[in-house]
């Protein structure tokens, strides 16, 4: 498998884990609400829009959210939950792993990556300072490596 | 850590992921085909939601975003205008801190220190669980076990708590307006909104800052009245807004409004200025005039001088052209005075004579009734099989207060009192709907009273300090998302209904009230909930059902078409009005007060709290205009703006105790302390501390508004109903900024 297909496989995996509820396993459901999405003030949301870039304003469904439909449609897609924000994380990635699979134009894809995921960084900081678990704290690694596109493959 | 694609696939299988080595699989689970196309982009009318006036508004959408919202041209409410809170609604749709989905505690600590364990449950698992712990409260505690802080709407939810037989149900209603509806019922016949000041020659405000209040349909006719010649007085022991719109303002001793308001009542009647015709055609004046002549005889403005600090000869003088201006009108409404002081139920009742006294009731330039369309509720449409009597104890002690009883709310004032002290233990189940802490006039209470509750429901869209308390958390959909006719009640001459449409779609698995009523209805009380042809109650039916009996449309879709349906007709002044009194005339002497432990009559009553020597100065809060009581700091726009709160003093009282711009001051009451930084103003009088209210949410889940701030009722003490009992307080007035304290600069 070519590095290009690792790394599609990678974000895939990545935003699944991302994008599923945690079921089964008291402990790691807890612990996935507690980072994603808790009432009580999630260390890591997963939505892109409320990661703001300086001098925006942290909210959901803002730029990244549209820019995120946008870049779906082009491809003649739509999120299937059409109400949650486009710019989930895991819906990033698993969209750039669709890209990278593809073998998209180089460029779209790279512009793609440009403007969705190199934030990743920032949650994968989160998580790995904040989760008690070692799985998630690993997922903020990864997330820190596909920002920068610096994992190391096996 | 060196990660590789192998220990990714051990972690993602920790995680249970099912498919996870299958991409197509997951891609397709969460996308799905669509035709490629350009971005849509629309202006949808609706109305606001975030206060009753509900101005009309349009709103930007992009892809189902709200991306601006701005106001509808051509509404009678906002005249094409919106507050800033209005403005700022879609921060409210897209705050990142929003409840996104159904959730329950895991760990049974509970507390704003404690990590709730949250775990994501289906609407099915909360629903169920709610009604499984209703179920339990009540078979083994009885109904009286329930409390259900909530409005009664929508109908749909009151139908509910009635087929459940509901008894303690409170709302923030005597907070606000409690004690004009039930003076207004039996004075002039119901209470009403609207206020034609427009029209009005001579406009007597009592503490209200409706100018800065931010109801816009309340600031226009103002700005209004006064174009048209109209004259303002403004009694208020602040400088507001609306002092500076006024006339004239009367820098007022705090809680002695009612002494003015019974001394022009004397100058009125005394000096026969009363408009004769109206007052002896549709009033019970003569059948009392001897009484009434002879109660307000001691209450002279030398006498209200000494108390109010206002200059007789100016009462005397404001009276005379009050009464003889020919259309005077004397508002009163909510978190001002008229709800603030023990001595409110009196101020509302003598208000409510100076404008009988003054002939305008439901008169041009005076407050009048609404015209509105008749809408039917849901229990109009679907009658329901009779409801269960209710049964057992009310926790707020409203059984104790006959006229307030007779009103379908409660007592924010008196439940926390209630519920630690009175009957410890009974209330076993909560379902707080729309709700915080902060909104009770002591929230310190609250928090104790909430503290070993069996089940506790929180609906809600934002985690406020009350979320830390609950077992479940319910997201709540909101206006913008939700669709509803809407009748207007404050600038309604005429009958005007607008659609209130969803300009989005509720976003996660955010829901409304009605729909939590429908499915705990069909758990709970399915007869109340299943039609005759055996299917459930469906509310986009029911909103078209509403929509063809009112004659609004043929279905919502139709009257949503037009937008605004408006019916209009000359304003036919009222003959007769439904008091009670048997000609149905307006009532200045109650019959109605006396036979239920109150006064016929309002009498003089001082404020609970006075100033001593350990609490030398006057305690007043107020709403900043940017804000919505203690809802809207969450909202980054809103916050931005004013994010926190200040002890608000004089410059000669900083001088005083030596206090600088900023600098920290703790603020002492009999009940409590609290620190913020001072800022100072000529606006405030040198004998008083003024502090906004609505800041200081301890919820560290709030992103924008947590802990910035204090609670400015950590400083109130608490009520009872036996306290409201023994002062008169006999229309449940709450108390909220019914106190007084000592200011110290911090080390």
């Amino acid at each position: 498998m070519n590095e290009r297909l690792e790394l599609a496989h990678l974000c895939n995996e990545a935003g699944q884990m991302l994008l599923s509820p945690v079921l089964g396993d008291p402990e790691m459901e807890r612990e996935f609400v507690r980072l994603f999405l808790s009432p009580s003030g999630a260390p890591c949301p997963p939505w892109q829009s409320v990661w703001a870039q300086e001098g925006e304003q942290a909210r959901l469904m803002g730029a990244a959210h549209h820019s995120a439909l946008d870049w779906y449609r082009r491809f003649g897609f739509a999120p299937s939950n059409g109400a949650e924000p486009a710019d989930h994380a895991g819906m990033l990635l698993l969209f750039y792993a669709f890209l990278l699979g593809r073998e998209v134009d180089e460029k779209s894809t790279e512009e793609f990556f440009q403007q969705h995921l190199t934030w990743l960084d920032r949650p994968g900081v989160a998580l790995s300072n904040h989760s008690r678990l070692d799985c998630f704290r690993d997922l903020g690694e990864i997330l820190i490596q596909i920002s920068s596109r610096s994992a190391v493959l096996a | 850590m060196q990660l590789t694609r192998r220990n990714l696939f051990r972690l993602t299988g920790a995680a249970g992921l099912a498919g996870a080595a299958n991409p197509a699989a997951a891609f397709e689970k969460f996308f799905r085909p669509a035709e490629a196309s350009a971005a849509s982009v629309s202006k949808l009318a609706t109305c606001c939601g975030i206060c009753s006036p509900a101005c009309g508004l349009q709103a930007t959408v992009q892809d189902g975003v709200v991306k601006f919202i701005e106001g509808l041209p051509g509404d009678a409410h906002g005249e094409g205008h919106l507050c800033g809170k209005g403005a700022a609604g879609a921060q409210f749709l897209y705050d990142p801190d929003r409840l996104k989905y159904p959730m329950r505690r895991t760990n049974p600590r509970k507390g704003f220190g404690e990590d709730p364990g949250w775990v994501r449950i289906s609407w099915q698992e909360a629903l169920d669980t709610i009604a499984m712990k209703m179920k339990g409260a009540i078979d083994t505690y009885g109904t009286e076990s329930l409390l259900f802080i909530t409005l009664p709407s929508p109908d749909l939810w009151s139908r509910f708590m009635n087929a459940m037989g509901v008894v303690n149900r409170v709302d923030h209603i005597d907070v606000c307006f409690q004690s004009d509806r039930v003076i207004q019922k039996y004075t002039t016949g119901g209470k009403s909104w609207c206020n034609d000041f427009e029209n009005s020659k001579y406009i007597l405000l009592f503490g209200w800052d409706l100018v800065a209040k931010a109801k816009i349909v309340y600031a226009n006719g103002i700005v209004n009245a006064r174009s048209n010649g109209a004259k303002v007085v403004h009694f208020s022991p602040t400088y507001t807004a609306t002092s500076r719109m006024s006339n004239e303002w009367f820098n007022i001793n705090p809680g002695t409004d009612l002494a003015v308001a019974l001394a022009m009542i004397q100058v009125i009647v005394s000096e026969n200025l009363y408009n004769k015709a109206f007052v002896d055609a549709y009033t019970n004046f003569a059948e009392w005039e001897s009484q009434i002549r002879t109660h307000f005889e001691e209450y002279t403005p030398e006498w209200a001088q000494t108390i109010s600090g206002v200059p007789a000869a100016d009462i005397r003088r404001i009276a005379r052209e009050f009464a003889t201006s020919g259309g005077g009108i004397a508002p009163a409404h909510k978190k001002t005075l008229c709800a603030n002081y023990m001595n409110a139920s009196q101020l509302v009742h003598a208000i409510s004579i100076l404008n009988i006294l003054a002939g305008t009731v439901d008169r041009p330039g005076g407050r009048y009734f609404a015209r509105a369309h008749s809408v039917p509720g849901v229990d109009a449409i679907y009658p329901p099989p009779a409801y269960p009597a209710k049964k057992g104890r009310r926790v707020d002690g409203r059984d104790k207060l006959p006229l307030v009883q007779e009103q379908d709310t409660g007592l924010f004032s008196t439940l926390a009192d209630g519920m630690l002290n009175k009957y410890p233990g009974m209330i076993k189940f909560a379902f707080w709907n729309a709700y915080t802490i902060l909104a009770f006039p002591t929230p310190r209470k609250m928090e104790q009273a909430m503290a070993n509750m069996d089940f506790t429901v929180v609906m809600d869209f934002i985690p406020t300090d009350t979320v830390s308390m609950a077992d479940i958390v319910l997201p709540s959909a909101m206006y913008l998302e939700t669709s509803d006719i809407v009748t207007r009640d404050y600038n309604a001459k005429y009958p005007q209904s607008l659609a209130r449409s969803a300009v989005a779609a509720p976003i996660f698995e955010t829901k409304s009230a009605g729909y939590v009523a429908i499915e705990l209805g069909k758990r709970l009380c399915p007869d109340y909930f299943r039609l005759s042809d055996g299917s459930w109650i469906n509310p986009n039916t029911l909103l078209d059902e509403k929509a063809k009996r009112s004659g609004l449309g043929t279905s919502f879709a139709d009257f949503q078409s037009k937008g605004i349906v408006e019916t209009k007709a000359a304003f036919q002044p009222r003959t007769s009005f439904a008091t009670g009194h048997a000609q149905n005339k307006c009532q200045i002497y109650v019959p109605q007060f006396a036979a239920r432990q109150a006064e016929a009559l309002p009498k003089w009553h001082p404020k609970r709290d006075l100033p001593s020597d350990q609490y030398p100065l006057y305690y007043l809060t107020f709403i900043p205009g940017i804000h919505k009581r203690n809802t809207t700091e969450n909202n980054r726009i809103l916050n931005e703006i004013m994010p926190t709160n200040s002890a608000i003093i004089n410059p000669a009282l900083a001088k005083k105790f030596g206090v600088r711009e900023g600098q920290m001051v703790i603020l002492r009451s009999r009940v409590g302390q609290i620190e913020l930084p001072a800022h100072l103003s000529e606006t405030v009088r040198p004998d008083a501390v003024l502090v906004a209210h609505g800041f200081g949410h301890k919820s560290r889940y709030l992103g924008t508004a947590g802990g910035k701030g204090v609670r400015d009722g950590d400083l109130v003490p608490d009520a009872s109903i036996d306290d409201f009992v023994a002062a008169g307080n006999y229309a449940g007035s709450s108390c909220i900024m019914d106190a007084v304290c000592s200011l110290q600069a911090k080390p």
